[in-house]
């Protein structure tokens, strides 16, 4: 046995270790010096199926050598009841087989154990006794009510710790009679500390409810080899615990959840239409490449979720006539938040190195819900709520006037010197309701899942419905034009064009093969339908639109000049939706071979299926000729496999250390196939291309990608000392055949300082325990990056079909993987009894031979080539993230939490390679500069002006513009800041949630501000400040004036609960029910001069612009919970 | 029962220990191109240089009259709205007509300092397309090249000197529309790209005479070719002045030779069933709205040519429908409406003009007027009546530059002619290029000669700072 342990090792570990005696493992507590109830702890495993209790009672007995006193008259002996257990100690799987029995455990204090009757106690008696008590109780989620299995519970001033069974029962005994003090703690919750009476040989109930928390040292871990607890590592990941977090927050979305939950993750939300995805990125922008996206996770299968990518916007994009490239659905949000367990965040290489090159950018690890045993547990909610912009627009201004000479009216510009004013008026369509597209939208969710399971099998089944309309609505004048042109009503979706649905199906299965190995099967299906309209792109030219109300004429920006619109609205009659289905499965196996050997192994795939359509109706067009119709078809799939096999092995060391070594293997295949097709001239009634007069324009393109690593991972602890290292060597069909396999080394080390006797403030902190981590990562080209590759087709030329071929991508043959190197350093604590606990990181991230897809300018390809990648430089990005969470008060009837996460940013390319030299992006947005950060904002700088004529007006020429690009500000947000508060009052039955984010250093590119130029104040009012006309004024040279560094501080969400009394619960034979009260974007206090900064105009890639899309929704809504 | 385990997990262990350890780059390194991606290794073939070679055709039978996606990014339609020949009427933007079209016609263009500026409605749409399909045939016109050197038969090596023709010529349309200043950036074969800074327009044409020289080097075995790129030397050489080397240069041309670039039209184009769109000229009527997005100009803004109400049987034109306010819409006659015939890209004719104004600069006004009158007797039937000297030179001028507007209607000449009235004969740009009010209601036409570079150049070629010269 043993030799054959040490085979495996020695192949684990490359055969570098010498033997050591090696020892049984158990899972015995920290104390064993107890001799009453050290026989209690005692490891013992079962696979019993349906036997009765006492011959599970009797092999609890025989394995650990109780010598259990008991008589056959005790209630229950012999029910039967199935039980698994690996290496449980022995008094909680007693627990187990008695829970629910009648029967209790009771230890004399010679440590003799007995099975008795249990008894009820009717009242306490606080006197001190020799004779000791039992404790027992159950600890459930506060909000939820569900079981908590694992919560130890501890006697302080004892050695005495308990955990809680699955149904959430745990039993102390014996515990000194007398005034006790009872902590109880669970991962992810808030630790409660009660003082209570301990009736001597009595048992003693004592039930808690555990409120959520951020983070604790003792939660587990998914890491790429196998779950951890949080103190083993060296690096800070968030987890969320999803239930806790959705009970109490209006969350629709993953992206919901993480948006202000994790310490330096900044998401930058599309727009405010509904289903619209987020850009997400952690700790900045790491590659210049556009690429910036963590990857995702579920249940240990992963998901397509390059949200970069050009795919995920509209397949079917570029057709709308009036410019709208509408963005599609994240897959992420996918996924529904419902069947979420838990969302663990790993931000950087040092966290990430073992997943491979692939996670440079980050990793996000959701595991979906699989239940816990126990009777079918039913919980449902129901939301319904409304949507609407908050506040008004800006108004702009308008100068009518007359011409000098034949006293036409026209518009007269402030600086026109042939015009004579006559008025100035200020206006805004949007804020109109006879003109203005922004009305109110509205929002039904229902969600109804069950779980519960037997020793055996657990399950969960949990599905979801939501169905939003959008509050773009086609403003009451368009109606009235539409009808009177084309003798009907407009249809549904033109009127209300935003509407986003969604469904959801997903179940989690675990079942026990045998004492020692496990399954888990997970499964899920899911659409979403997002509808809209080109409505939508017109926001920007409404914001800029003046009617004159004598003769219903529309005037609007064009360009530098204000002209006479043809009517309100140049396009809201294409119809755009995007539909996808997303199929995620996965199988993962456990088996404890042996004592001392885990064998692990993963399967999954996950399928994205995609159909967007961007369809003008036949007819529908109200003005223009295109009255014959036209659709545009983009299909699309991705389809991603992997497999994931690992091997683990602990074994003990001299010297107290214990070695586990992980090696593992993974695989991960990538397949995408797009097509797209357009027709017109569509037959009557249809957006279809049945019946089309013409078919045009088929594409196809189809990619296969494969990565392949190995992973090493030993790891090497004692008592409150983790040292852990790895090393992967990653492979994959991307590298090219010629390029050398990149190995990336990690280490970490994690140090509970505080039990360390040495320790000097034991009474300031209750744990302290501090932390590194450093580890590599990489970004590899793509194959065609490499590549010159070439497009091929059929084309007609002088007289017939020829093949032709022209050149699709330069290649770059002289590319090198990017390697990111990552170190992080930092401390976790909590203090004053757990009343405040503080997280620290500090990090540096450095990448070198950073890949940008330099910008081909058209003057080498015209416009088939844009970019080429190149490994352009050096790329740093250095901050720190702060957590802490204070409890001031924390009473039976009131509790009052507090939670602030900060993070701070710094970006900057530090070189650039030889040859290259600044260049900008492919938006001409930002740029890339050695020594500034990555994709800042340049522009040419106002350099003075003056108002040389005197007439008190800043024209173009009087103001003084640079030759030389400026820096602007960097296109990320450098500090981000979250708040968040709980209140619960009158124990839990009121509950009010509120939180809060602060984010500086984004400088955005306000576009808006250029399309309403010519009705701003500085170009039409004389007083306006000087420097604003100069700004405003030279903006047919340099975008100075666009741009502005901003702060926001938004009032994100205020959820306000109430727990409906048990007895009012009833009436609708529910267990419990609460109503909550939940709004978000409840408030923007900004020195924004646009409407919201924290949308962007671009779906893809690094560029954050503003160019007037709309802006985040208010949302409202009632949400209504009960549990069966 | 416990060794049984424990010899499957040992085995278990071991397999995942020697998968994990089995070389990565095995699994997964070689994975095939998607299907839709070429083989780069077939285009080292005969076969694959032959495609290139028509790649390179294709791209500029679409630049120089073809329609694009956009339908009017052709360097016959934008010349024909910066000079004197179109009008713009593409629907689409509030004012009836869409902007971009609309800044083109009105030469209301200014130079923008970056792509964000560059918005909707100022013209960088069309325009910006345009330099873009352009500097396209230069770079594919490279790779071509090399591909027929090394792997092309011997035979076809007259196909290299066809390939440095078309690359003159799409130089030549180049430097006839956009600002000096145009870089000519190159592609290697093979290798890396060069980012160039901007060169003069002067610099522009002689690229284009050496490219030319290069094609009459190489194309000996090709009367076709040598014709093609001796009346585009001729053409460049008449652009930066050399009006003797011009003539000198298509001397040889006889008279009846013709380079056309063919479209086909719709109903041929067709594939496995699906119709092919881009095989139709920059005058086809869309099918699909019913609409040509010009219309024939008549006397366009004061200066323009009476193309239409002179009745000259070279530029008739006639009624195709109206616009969205009523305007009517006028189709040449020169060209069908669904886009199938041919444009010319040099001939005889074009040979005999520049003969002619040559002989004018030097002052032969027996050979200038014999020329012009050989071109009415011999190029239409039936023929047209001799001119006569108008009797002083400026006269003999707008003559010449008449007969060249009306030979060469439509064929992407006109705009380069407009500059060259400015830049050789001392014409102000407001004599000669449409001006005043602009089709009435849209203020007056703007001040530009010439098509800036789109400023995504500016942005991602760190040795261009943008126009020269915005002068003609």
């Amino acid at each position: 046995m043993h030799v054959a342990r040490w085979f495996v090792l020695a192949v684990l570990v490359g055969g570098t270790f010498a033997p050591v005696r090696a020892q049984v493992l158990s899972t015995s507590t920290k104390d064993s010096s107890n001799t009453s109830v050290a026989p209690l702890r005692r490891p013992v495993t079962l696979a019993m199926h349906d036997v009765t209790v006492v011959s599970a009672i009797q092999a609890i007995d025989q394995q650990a050598n109780l010598r259990l006193s008991y008589t056959d008259r005790l209630p229950h002996l012999d029910r039967h009841i199935s039980i698994a257990v690996t290496n449980m100690p022995a008094g909680d799987a007693l627990s187990k087989v008695l829970a629910g029995t009648g029967i209790v455990m009771r230890v004399t204090d010679k440590g003799r154990i007995t099975l008795v009757r249990q008894e009820r106690h009717t009242a306490i008696d606080v006197i001190p006794d020799t004779v000791p008590g039992e404790v027992w109780g159950r600890v459930t989620d506060s909000v939820t009510s569900k079981p908590l299995e694992g919560a130890i519970v501890s006697v302080i001033g004892t050695k005495l710790t308990a955990t809680s069974n699955d149904s959430g029962y745990y039993w102390l005994n014996p515990v000194p009679s007398g005034l006790a003090t009872i902590v109880t703690r669970m991962v992810g919750f808030h630790p409660i500390t009660r003082e209570m009476a301990v009736i001597s040989g009595q048992q003693n109930r004592e039930d808690f409810k555990l409120g959520m928390e951020m983070s604790r040292l003792e939660e587990v871990v998914t890491t790429a080899t196998g779950p951890r607890r949080r103190i083993e590592l060296g690096n800070d990941i968030t987890i969320l615990n999803v239930d806790s977090i959705a009970a109490t927050q209006p969350i629709q979305s993953v992206t919901d959840l993480l948006a202000t939950r994790v310490p330096g993750l900044t998401v930058i939300r599309t727009t405010g239409a509904p289903g619209d995805p987020s850009r997400l990125r952690l700790r900045g922008i790491h590659s210049a490449l556009e690429d910036n996206d963590p990857i995702l996770i579920v249940d240990g299968v992963r998901m397509y979720s390059d949200q970069s990518a050009a795919r995920s916007g509209n397949l079917a994009a570029y057709r709308t006539s009036n410019g709208y490239n509408p963005p599609a659905p994240a897959s992420i949000d996918q996924i529904d938040p419902n069947s979420i367990e838990t969302i663990e965040v790993l931000k950087g290489p040092s966290a990430a190195t073992l997943y491979g090159s692939d996670a440079a950018n980050g990793v996000i690890v959701i595991t979906t819900k699989h239940g816990s045993t126990g009777p079918a547990r039913w919980s449902a909610h129901t939301d319904y709520g409304i949507t609407y912009q908050p506040g008004t627009y800006p108004q702009g201004y308008y100068r009518w006037g007359h011409r000098l000479g034949n006293n036409q009216t026209v518009s007269c510009a402030l600086r026109d010197q042939t015009c004579v004013l006559d008025s100035v008026v200020r206006f805004q369509l949007l804020n109109v309701p006879l003109y203005s597209p922004l009305g109110h939208g509205s929002r039904t969710g229902n969600t109804l899942g069950v779980s519960g399971g037997t020793n055996a099998i657990t399950y969960n089944v949990t599905g979801s419905f939501s169905d939003e309309v959008g509050l773009l609505e086609l403003p009451p004048y368009e109606v009235t034009q539409f009808q009177a042109e084309k003798g009907i009503a407009p249809p549904s979706w033109m009127m209300h064009p935003q509407h986003y649905k969604d469904w959801s199906a997903s179940t989690g299965l675990t079942m026990k093969l045998s004492s020692t190995a496990n399954v888990s099967l997970q499964s899920s299906l899911s659409r979403s339908n997002q509808d809209r309209s080109t409505l939508e792109a017109e926001l920007p030219s409404l914001m800029a639109m003046y009617v004159d109300s004598t003769n219903g004429k529309f005037y609007g920006a064009i360009g530098n000049t204000i002209q006479e619109q043809f009517g309100l609205l140049r396009d809201f009659f294409q119809k755009v939706t995007a539909q996808a289905t997303t199929f995620n499965n996965g199988v993962n196996l456990n088996w404890q071979a042996l004592p001392w050997l885990t064998l692990t192994g993963d399967a999954g795939m996950n399928s994205i299926n995609r159909d967007d359509r961007i369809a003008l109706p036949r007819d529908l067009a109200p003005y223009g000729p295109d009255t014959v119709g036209n659709v545009s078809i983009g299909l699309g799939n991705s389809l991603m496999k992997n497999v994931n096999l690992r091997a683990t092995a602990v074994t003990s060391l001299p010297l107290g250390f214990k070695m586990q070594t992980s090696l593992g293997a993974n695989y991960t295949g990538t397949s995408l196939e797009d097509f797209q097709i357009a027709g017109s001239n569509l037959a009557v009634g249809t957006t279809s291309l049945n019946g089309a007069g013409q078919i045009v324009e088929p594409t196809e393109n189809q990619s296969d990608l494969a990565t392949f690593g190995w992973y090493i991972e030993p790891t090497f602890s004692r008592r409150n000392l983790w040292l852990s290292t790895g090393l992967r060597l990653d492979g994959g069909s991307t590298f090219g055949s010629h390029a050398s396999l990149p190995a990336f080394p990690k280490i970490s080390l994690s140090y509970l300082i505080s039990d360390e006797k040495f320790f000097p403030f034991k009474k300031l902190f209750n744990t302290l325990r501090l932390r590194a981590a450093y580890g590599q990562a990489g970004v590899q080209p793509g194959i065609g990056d490499k590549l010159r590759l070439f497009h091929e087709q059929q084309t007609w030329y002088d007289s017939g079909f020829v093949t032709t071929t022209t050149l699709n991508t330069l290649g770059n043959t002289h590319l090198r993987p990017e390697r990111s190197k990552e170190f992080e350093g930092g401390f976790d604590a909590d203090m004053f009894d757990d009343n405040l606990t503080v997280g620290f990181s500090g990090y540096q991230n450095t990448r070198f031979d950073a890949l940008i897809p330099v910008p081909v300018p058209p003057s080498v390809y015209g416009y088939l080539i844009n970019s080429v990648l190149e490994n352009v430089g050096v790329i740093r990005n250095t901050g720190i993230e702060i957590s802490a969470g204070v409890t001031p008060v924390r009473t039976d009837l009131v509790t009052w939490g507090l939670t602030a996460t900060l993070s701070r940013n710094t970006n900057k390319v530090l070189s650039l390679a030889q040859g290259v030299t600044p260049f900008f992006d492919a938006t001409g947005t930002a740029r890339v500069v050695a020594g500034y950060p990555l994709y800042g904002r340049w522009a040419r700088p106002i350099l003075g002006y003056q108002d040389l004529n005197k007439n008190g007006i800043i024209e173009s020429s009087e103001v003084q513009v640079g030759d030389s690009l400026v820096y602007m500000g960097q296109s990320d947000p450098d500090f981000v800041a979250n708040f968040s508060t709980h209140l619960s009052l009158f124990r839990s039955h009121v509950t009010v949630d509120a939180d809060f984010q602060y984010q500086g250093g984004l400088t955005q590119l306000n576009q808006s501000v250029l399309t309403d130029r010519v009705f701003s104040q500085a170009l039409n009012d004389p007083h306006a400040a000087l420097g604003e006309q100069a700004a405003v004024a030279a903006m047919d040279r340099t975008t100075y004036g666009e741009y502005q560094t901003v702060s926001t501080f938004r009032f994100n969400s205020l959820s306000i609960a109430y727990a409906v009394p048990n007895s009012a619960a009833r009436l609708f034979r529910a267990q419990a029910m609460s109503v909550a009260l939940q709004g978000s974007n409840l408030g923007l206090f900004t020195n924004y001069r646009g409407k919201d900064p924290n949308v962007n105009a671009y779906a893809t890639g690094n560029a954050v612009a503003d160019t007037g899309q709309l802006p985040l929704p208010r949302n409202w809504q009632v949400r209504v919970s009960a549990t069966y | 029962m416990a060794d049984r385990r424990t010899l499957i997990a040992i085995t278990c262990a071991s397999l995942i220990a020697v998968s994990a350890t089995c070389s990565p780059e095995s699994l997964v390194a070689n994975s095939p191109l998607p299907p839709n991606v070429p083989d780069p290794a077939s285009t080292q073939t005969p076969g694959g240089a032959l495609a290139s070679y028509y790649g390179t055709l294709t791209l500029f039978n679409v630049a120089f009259g073809g329609l694009a996606s956009g339908g009017d990014i052709n360097a016959v339609g934008v010349s024909g709205m910066m000079s004197d020949e179109l009008l713009a009427e593409t629907f689409g933007g509030p004012t009836g007509i869409s902007d971009d079209e609309m800044a083109i016609d009105s030469r209301s263009l200014p130079e923008f300092a970056s792509p964000q500026l560059e918005t909707s409605g100022s013209g960088a749409e069309i325009y910006g397309a345009l330099y873009g399909e352009l500097q396209a045939v230069r770079g594919q016109a490279n790779e071509a090249r090399g591909l027929m050197s090394n792997f092309g038969p011997a035979s076809d090596r007259v196909l290299i000197g066809h390939l440095y023709a078309i690359q003159g010529e799409a130089e030549t349309l180049l430097a006839d529309m956009f600002c000096s200043g145009i870089p000519l950036s190159t592609v290697d074969y093979n290798g890396d790209f060069t980012l160039q800074p901007g060169s003069s327009t002067l610099d522009v044409y002689r690229h284009a005479i050496a490219l030319y020289d290069s094609a009459l080097a190489l194309s000996g075995d090709s009367v076709r070719f040598m014709n093609l790129a001796s009346i585009g030397k001729g053409r460049a050489l008449l652009a930066t002045g050399d009006f003797a080397g011009a003539a000198s240069a298509v001397a040889a041309i006889p008279d009846g030779f013709t380079y056309l670039e063919n479209y086909p039209g719709p109903g041929i184009g067709h594939i496995g069933g699906e119709t092919q769109s881009a095989s139709q000229n920059f005058a086809a009527i869309n099918p699909v709205i019913g609409q040509w997005p010009f219309s024939a100009a008549d006397q366009e803004g004061v200066n323009g040519i009476d193309f239409r109400s002179s009745g000259d049987p070279r530029t008739t034109s006639s009624a195709v429908g109206s616009n969205a306010y009523g305007v009517t819409i006028y189709h040449p006659d020169k060209y069908s409406t669904d886009g199938s015939t041919p444009i010319v890209l040099a001939d005889w004719e074009e040979a005999r003009l520049i003969e002619a104004e040559a002989a004018l600069e030097a002052g032969d006004l027996g050979t200038w007027l014999g020329k012009l009158n050989h071109l009415r007797e011999s190029a239409i039937d039936p023929a047209l009546p001799d001119l006569t000297d108008p009797g002083t030179p400026d006269a003999r001028v707008d003559l010449t530059f008449r007969e060249r507007a009306f030979w060469l209607y439509l064929t992407g000449h006109r705009q380069g002619d407009l500059r060259r009235l400015v830049r050789q004969y001392g014409r102000a740009e407001t004599s000669v290029f449409p001006a005043g009010a602009y089709r009435g209601e849209h203020g007056n036409y703007g001040n530009d000669v010439t098509l800036p570079i789109p400023s995504a150049e500016r942005a991602a070629n760190s040795k261009f700072t943008g126009c020269i010269n915005r002068g003609a």
